[in-house]
């Protein structure tokens, strides 16, 4: 039997997270940070960054929808890129890494990797099982 | 010996569309547990048949062997 599933993505492991941002070109930190949220309040984060334009971001664990959410003083946004294609582009790039890793370990490769025209990533992986 | 073929569509906004084929019986939903559990949250999920389609396809080609054979 086979199956066809949409899933949503959520950020909801470290590790992928980390190596999306990195892949990205940006340079997270783990270190404890405190980042402007909303209302320019002060949050402790677990990952933080800063983004070009003087733009300042963190990843806080939130225990409610056991993910990640950002954190983020959007009246100090100065990034040219939007603060919702930043989320969108982030996810993405989890999802990739997320699937990449995580099929590696089940003994699968990759036999055709393709950037669509629509923005999307297509990935194909096989295994021979014996 | 099958060949177990995933495909992604991973979208801009970081929807994922999951295909999983050529496992036998209801394995292929253990197949991805674990990914679809690190990825988030299932929104659709459809089961298709395509193993039943391809056991009838070797059926079919076991026939044609063996006629080969005796003719």
């Amino acid at each position: 039997m086979s199956h066809f599933s949409t899933i949503k993505t959520k950020l909801k492991e470290t590790e992928p997270l980390i190596k999306a941002l990195n892949q990205l070109g940006y340079t997270p930190s783990q270190d404890e940070k405190y980042v402007k949220g909303f209302q320019g309040k002060y949050t402790a984060v677990d990952i933080s960054l800063d983004l070009p334009q003087n733009t300042k971001v963190g990843f806080k664990w939130d225990t409610t929808s056991n993910s990640y959410e950002l954190v983020t003083d959007l009246d100090l946004w100065k990034y040219n890129l939007p603060v919702e294609r930043f989320i969108s582009k982030v996810t993405q790039m989890y999802a990739y890494q997320t699937i990449i890793t995580k099929t590696q370990e089940d003994g699968y490769q990759i036999v055709e990797q393709k950037n669509e025209n629509d923005g999307s990533i297509e990935l194909v992986l096989t295994k021979w099982e014996a | 010996m099958p060949q177990r073929t995933l495909r992604f569509k991973i979208h801009q906004d970081g929807r994922v569309q999951e295909s999983v084929e050529g496992f036998e019986g209801e394995s292929c939903n253990d197949a991805t547990k674990n990914l679809e559990n690190a990825l988030g949250e299932i929104k659709t999920k459809r089961l298709t048949t395509d193993a039943y389609v391809s056991n009838q396809n070797k059926n079919f080609n076991q026939l044609n062997n063996e006629s080969n054979v005796t003719f």
